[in-house]
């Protein structure tokens, strides 16, 4: 049984996020810092779990960027993946979903992979995209929003929980090969060890080359991106905490809230 | 039957889900002068009634699609009998709702069609001539705006951002229905069945002042931190964003946001929650939000009456303590 998962770097949302200068995407400097989608994390964790209740089985993850996304594979090798795959890109910045599912896609129909696994979405482009569009390319059914799965090795099929909005969850039976995208909550990432972060470190990662330049091309062109319209709703409270814990309490009082 | 915008409504078992009028909505929008052809696909089991009724209230065509398997969501069987009518009425716009299905749908719609797709849109305009459709990143700190390079476009309209259909009269009867039953398969994906979430907790439903953690409580002990800061109200609950539920931290019927309950108390105090979309969603309509978070650029402070710039860590103290020294004394 192969499993592959899909990881994206993305920025650390606390950090301070500015506009580039072309104002197309966040400006990527040395400050920025990055780290595992947290969604995607969910899925390496259920990829490793599968892993560890069936025998032979191997997991791949695979991530699409720069040269620093190297870092999540590296964690994801740490954690339990056999083989860290990345599909280089010259540079970081906003990259259309439809394109990153092709490079999946043309990766995963080269190998022969029983399951796929990807987050449920990306936190900083928040599209939804890549996963079902991965499946669709490949044409393999797909369930998203997984909060529970079962793998059945025996029959080929694995049957899942998808979670819908408002409290429902649907119960759907997927043949494999099939893709999942996975929803946080499922399961508790796991930290690595001290000694398979080195071991990870000492692993090669398998690089793959592309040309973006000869991927599909774009069919949605980004105009501006831009600090969304300020709601001129709120008062910010200024002074020291014990000013700021003041003024709330008399408002609270005003309002009689408290007790 | 050239048509400009398709709407794909949802149903569950053959019942419209309410979001399906804010596809109206989108659709009155996008086409401001009225002038273009709408067609609205409403799938399910056995839709003709909900068609009929869908017809005369919208005042539109509508095709009902009906198959045994879309008693319940199935993207890929939708999707597969949704072509044929893609390729009659090759409509420029086809419109879904922002659901974890609709973009199921969607995707495979823009890739069986060679479509642009645009996910979770908040918003059109038409600049230079082209519509253009804005969407949050980032957790809402940014917008982008796009526009669809190809013929086809297809959209997921996000909960919410078109809920209202305005006051205009809708056009004048226009509405036919017509039902197919439709031959499709989804290979691989058999549905058997849906849940509903057990609820039996009703604290958040009952508050006049919910104060909710996020992940910016960092540890499950400094929960306490916010139960002290329940204490100081006549009528509060403590309830939580996905990432502590997630956590275990706080059963699931403390969840707040559209995974989870939609609440409106008199207070809602959000305490190291970003402002995620899916939060906001569940809380927006509380009548007074204040917020404490570290990071003045948060969105939760865009929605917020009151926003302070602290740490939950030290301020929840200091206001707990104030309380006390201000009130009980
Ligand atoms: C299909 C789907 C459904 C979802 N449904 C829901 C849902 O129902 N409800 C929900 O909540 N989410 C839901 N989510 C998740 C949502 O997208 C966000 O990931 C989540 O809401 C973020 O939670 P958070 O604000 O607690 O964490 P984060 O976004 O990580 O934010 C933490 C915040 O804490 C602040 N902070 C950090 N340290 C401190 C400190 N010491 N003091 C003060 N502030 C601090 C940070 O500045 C940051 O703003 C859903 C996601 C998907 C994909």
């Amino acid at each position: 049984m192969n499993i592959l998962v899909c990881i994206k770097q993305v920025p650390d949302l606390e950090s301070t996020l500015a506009i580039d200068p072309d104002a197309k995407w966040i400006l990527e400097d040395d400050t920025l810092k990055f780290r595992i989608n947290h969604f995607d994390a969910f899925a390496l964790e259920e990829a490793i779990r599968i892993k560890e209740s069936f025998p032979d089985v191997t997991i791949d993850a695979l991530s699409v960027g720069p040269a620093r996304v190297d870092d999540v594979l590296k964690h994801a090798i740490s954690v339990g993946v056999h083989d860290g795959i990345h599909i280089l890109t010259e540079e970081g910045g906003y990259m259309p979903p439809h394109m990153t599912a092709t490079l999946i896609a043309e990766y995963a129909a080269s190998k022969s992979y029983d399951l796929i696994l990807a987050g449920v979405m990306a936190e900083d482009d928040m599209l939804y995209q890549v996963g079902p569009m991965t499946a669709a390319l490949l044409d393999i059914p797909c369930a998203t929003s997984v909060i529970k799965e079962q793998l059945n090795p025996e029959n080929r099929t694995i049957a899942v929980d998808c979670e819908m909005e408002g409290g429902m969850t649907e119960q759907v039976e997927l043949t494999l090969p099939a893709l999942l995208t996975i929803q946080s909550g499922i399961n508790h990432p796991r930290y690595p060890s001290l000694s398979n972060v080195l071991r990870a470190n000492s692993q090669k990662r398998i690089l793959i080359h592309t040309d973006t330049a000869e991927a599909p091309g774009q069919r949605e062109k980004v105009l501006s991106l831009a600090l969304p319209e300020k709601s001129s709703k709120g008062v910010m409270l200024d002074g020291t905490p014990e000013e700021k814990a003041e003024m709330l309490l008399k408002i609270f009082h005003e309002k009689s809230f408290l007790k | 039957m050239q048509t400009d915008i398709l709407l794909i409504a949802e149903t569950i078992e053959n019942e419209l889900t309410p979001l399906s009028n804010e596809l109206i909505a989108f659709a009155r929008k996008l086409l401001p002068n009225k002038s273009g052809r709408l067609l609205m696909v409403i799938p399910g089991q056995a839709v003709q009634q909900v068609a009929e009724q869908a017809a005369e209230i919208f005042g539109i065509p509508v095709l009902g699609l009906e198959h045994d398997g879309l008693r319940y969501p199935n993207p890929p069987l939708l999707a597969a009998g949704l072509q044929p009518v893609m390729e009659e009425v090759s409509p420029s716009f086809t419109c879904l709702l922002h659901s974890t299905r609709g973009c199921q749908l969607a995707t495979s719609l823009s890739v069986k069609n060679r479509a642009s797709c645009i996910t979770a849109i908040e918003s059109i305009s038409q600049e230079k001539e082209q519509t253009v459709f804005k969407r949050s990143l980032f957790n809402g700190k940014f917008v982008m705006t796009l526009a669809p390079q190809t013929a086809q476009a297809i959209l997921t309209i996000l909960p919410g951002a078109f809920s209202r259909i305005g006051n205009e009269e809708p056009p004048p009867g226009s509405g036919e229905a017509e039902v197919r039953k439709i031959d499709a398969r989804s290979a691989g994906f058999s549905p058997k069945g849906l849940a509903e979430m057990e609820e039996s907790d009703n604290a958040l439903e009952e508050a006049d002042v919910i104060v909710s953690a996020g992940r910016g409580i960092g540890k499950q002990e400094n929960l306490d931190l916010i139960k002290n800061a329940v204490s100081i109200f006549s009528n509060a609950a403590m309830a939580g964003s996905r990432t502590v539920i997630d956590q275990g931290w706080l059963p699931y019927q403390r969840q707040v946001g559209e995974t989870g309950k939609t609440v409106s108390p008199r207070l809602y105090i959000a305490c190291g929650i970003s402002g995620a979309h899916q939060h906001v969603v569940g809380m927006k309509n509380s009548q007074w939000i204040v917020a404490i978070n570290t990071d003045p650029q948060a969105v939760i402070f865009s929605i917020s009456d009151y926003g302070i710039v602290e740490d939950l860590k030290t301020f929840l103290p200091i206001l707990v303590e104030k309380k006390k020294k201000m009130f009980d004394a």
